[in-house]
């Protein structure tokens, strides 16, 4: 008995030390989430415009063809509960914002980490943003008990010198390449993956819980005078094939009330937008390097033409964002 | 309060620490189990534990009112034969009620509407206690067996109340024997230290079969199964595939740990799965999985009806019957019968040209690499299978109807959707390579013949610790507490 309640505490301290090590390790690998955490403690009060959201935001939209002060803050999978939580973290801190970019997607109203194959990555938010969650589960809390086969990857990665696969203005660079031979089953894949229940009572409840956030970063943003916009990005015609149409409705419908219902908000629908062909395309929802760099300069263009910045020879801010709505041609 | 959850964690160790500390005599140790099994079964509804005290009481009293019948009286078996009756309908009185009232209400109102007469259904929705059909099986094991005289009923009421509510059983089996059970319990258990080595290891790989193999296909099983009207047929068969390696993850997962918690406690439970997805035909499944199930419907059910004697009509009628009781212990849903008529209809070929006790031995016994003969018998097995795990998946035979006509739809030939990254496939695929090696032991891990250094061993359960930690699905109740 001696032996057996020894040598189980042997191997538990000897068990506790490798994972604590490797716990340690793991938080000092610079990743995306702290570079994206750093810049932003060290440059908030710099940026202008600031593009918040999901991989359609990460890996489509580069902020180096904007001529002001951008940074790119989405990540994989981030929902509108974390883009609100981080606007909000710095939201004193963002002294000179002009614009901000959400994008607005097939999903967007109907997804949570927490229940999402992505639930790892709330570990990120918590470990390096410090942004908390009463119902984040306790594993959530250490990098060991969520990466799975990442960890080991990640410190691979490291030596590698590629554990931050972003640019210095937090554009994803792990979608440069095209894929256009696969296209079609990609797109099939992803709109199946992305299409949900719309009418169960959690999903529903769902909704409306990400319709208030929205509903707050604008407010946010109206207190910074800036404007928002909502971006549905371009999608290939084999994802815009297989969608649920009530379901592409019903977001459509909430990003135009979005925008009748707030003065400082616009949205703007590319997903059919036939300037963007195949070789645009990484995979079926996501920009490969030459159709990011085209959707941003068209977005740089866009607002730089409108004068969406409140400043300028346009008239009115209020005569150009009616401008800018127009020419964004919500549907 | 699960085996992968965080209290229990905490009471393992406590009632293990406490157990052997106060380990003077037997009795004392038997009412200390017999304490931690109640407050176990209790933290999740200490009202259900009447049912567990109303099954004991009733089984101990047969016991007791058999030994006493005087066998030298004309009327003696009789006399058995009323006690042993009694005391069945109590039992299966309880289970019939809690389990299966609704249903055959249900069902009922169900019948006389396609005739065009309409009742009214008056269900109780009471809440199935967890656990129910195991701990009554395992005590009418004793009843069934003191009544047949194989047994000595016992008058020590805290051996037999600990004999029907243990709680590494309690909640999902194995269905124990009392003739195994009983004299562990009677005799002062010490503690071994291989014993209880053993017994952590195995509860190491039961909760690595849970917590990594089925939570992790649960989560795309799940998904396919509450989804199946939109996926291709290649998706519906994958997803099938999944909930065949989830299931057997999670029951034998269970069972593994049970058998592990057993031995660290000095118990050695009886054995529920060997492998069953290694099996050359139907029979042999059988002969693998759920054991304890199995053989008691052998022993108490199949074999007083004949068995595979007599004429061959009997043969298939005493088939169909063991396996549509089996179907239906698992469940109120004509899915769960359809699924045992399934495996009857399977299982008959083999019984009826006296092939069924064919393959008792392990599959390439003694070799690395099975033969091509043998890769095709178990891949038709395991495909014959895979298709009656969709019948006891599904919510309702509509549901399965749908499901199973999906996957024989053209779209069989696409590329599955919806799987995400490659991680579950990988999983699966390590798992079985383990398992396969490991096929002639008790479980897979039993005994890690090239790591014969200790801290070799200890660095392989790290491991295993570390994906149980970081590769675990979303937490899943076990499938089997619902039976």
């Amino acid at each position: 008995m001696k032996k057996f309640i020894i040598n189980i505490f042997l191997f538990l301290l000897v068990s506790l030390m490798f994972a604590g090590s490797l716990e340690m390790v793991l938080r000092h690998i610079p990743n995306d989430y702290s570079y994206k955490k750093d810049y932003l403690d060290t440059h908030a009060n710099e940026i202008e415009t600031l593009v918040l959201g999901s991989s359609h935001a990460f890996f489509n939209i580069d902020p180096i063809y904007f001529s002001d002060n951008a940074f790119n803050v989405a990540h994989a999978a981030q929902p509108l509960n974390y883009d609100y939580a981080i606007l909000k973290k710095y939201d004193e801190k963002l002294v000179n914002l002009k614009m901000v970019i959400i994008p607005f997607s097939y999903f967007s109203l109907w997804h949570q980490l927490a229940k999402d194959r992505e639930a790892r990555r709330i570990k990120n938010y918590i470990l390096y943003y410090g942004i908390k969650n009463e119902n984040d589960p306790i594993k959530s809390h250490f990098e060991v008990l969520c990466s799975n086969f990442e960890n080991i990857s990640r410190i691979l990665s490291y030596f590698k010198g590629t554990n931050i696969q972003q640019t210095k203005l937090g554009w994803g660079t792990g979608y440069r390449i095209p894929n256009a031979p696969d296209l079609e089953t990609l797109g099939k894949n992803a709109a199946l993956r992305h299409t949900k229940d719309i009418y169960s009572p959690e999903n529903q409840k769902l909704c409306a819980d990400n319709v208030a956030f929205l509903d707050s970063i604008i407010h946010i943003c109206q207190r910074h005078n800036a404007e928002v916009l909502l971006l549905t990005t371009p999608h290939y015609k084999t994802y815009r094939e297989h969608v649920n149409k009530e379901q592409l409705n019903a977001m459509i419908k909430t990003a135009n009330e979005m925008a009748d219902n707030h003065p400082n908000c616009t949205y703007m629908n590319l997903m059919e937008d036939s300037t963007f062909v195949s070789t645009d395309y990484c995979d079926a929802d996501h920009l490969c390097e030459i159709g990011a760099k085209k959707l941003s300069l068209k977005l740089a263009n866009d607002i730089k033409a409108q004068n969406l910045y409140k400043s300028g020879d346009c008239g009115s801010s209020s005569e150009n964002r009616a401008c800018w709505k127009n020419m964004c041609g919500s549907k | 309060m699960l085996f992968n959850s965080i209290a229990f964690g905490i009471f393992l160790p406590i009632v293990f620490l406490l157990y052997w500390a106060i380990s003077k005599n037997v009795k004392t140790q038997n009412v200390f189990l017999l304490a931690a099994s109640y407050f176990f079964y209790g933290w999740w509804d200490w009202r259900y534990l009447s049912l567990v005290l109303l099954c004991s009481i009733t089984n101990y009293l047969a016991g007791v009112l058999m030994m006493r019948v005087n066998e030298d009286s004309g009327n003696a078996q009789k006399r058995r034969r009323l006690i042993l009756t009694v005391c069945c309908l109590v039992s299966f009185g309880v289970l019939g009620v809690f389990k299966y009232y609704d249903f055959f209400v249900t069902s009922f109102v169900d019948a006389f509407s396609m005739l065009g007469i309409h009742l009214q259904a008056n269900t109780l929705h009471l809440i199935l206690p967890v656990g129910i059909s195991f701990y009554t099986f395992h005590t009418l094991s004793y009843t069934i067996d003191v009544y047949r005289k194989k047994f000595e009923p016992t008058r020590d009421v805290v051996s037999f109340f600990l004999f029907v509510s243990i709680f590494p059983l309690a909640m999902a089996g194995p269905i124990e024997r009392a003739t195994n059970l009983l004299p562990q319990i009677y005799k002062r258990r010490t503690f071994d230290y291989a014993l209880a080595v053993d017994g952590m290891r195995q509860i190491l790989w039961g909760l690595f079969k849970k917590v990594v193999i089925a939570d992790n296909c649960a989560t795309i099983a799940n998904e396919i199964f509450n989804n199946s009207g939109i996926y291709s047929g290649s998706t519906l068969l994958l997803g099938a595939i999944f909930f065949t390696f989830q299931i057997y993850g999670d029951f034998s997962g269970y069972s593994d740990m049970a058998l592990g918690i057993g031995k660290l406690l000095g118990f050695k439970f009886l054995q529920n799965f060997r492998f069953p997805y290694f099996s050359r035909d139907i029979a042999e499944f059988w002969r693998r999985w759920h054991i304890s199930l199995n053989t008691w419907f052998r022993d108490y059910l199949y074999i007083p009806l004949g068995g595979s004697r007599g004429t061959k009509w009997q043969v298939v009628r005493n088939t169909f019957i063991i396996f549509l009781v089996s179907g239906f212990w698992h469940g109120a849903n004509w899915t769960f019968v359809c699924w045992g008529a399934y495996h009857a209809i399977l299982f008959l070929p083999v019984i009826l040209l006296g092939k069924n006790r064919k393959y008792t031995d392990t599959v390439a016994e003694g070799k690395v690499l099975p033969s091509l003969k043998e890769i095709c018998q178990m891949v038709l097995t395991f495909g014959l299978v895979v298709f009656g795990w969709i019948l006891f998946r599904a919510e309702n035979m509509a549901h399965a109807w749908g499901y199973i006509s999906g996957i024989f739809s053209s779209s069989i030939f696409s590329m599955p959707t919806g799987l995400g990254s490659g991680k579950p496939v990988f999983l699966i695929c390590a798992f079985m390579l383990v398992e396969w090696f490991g096929r002639e032991n008790q479980y897979a891990i039993e005994k890690l013949n090239f790591a014969k250094k200790k801290y070799f061993r200890w660095a392989i359960y790290c491991a295993i610790i570390y994906l149980i930690c970081s590769s675990g699905g979303e937490e899943q109740e076990f499938i089997y507490f619902q039976f």
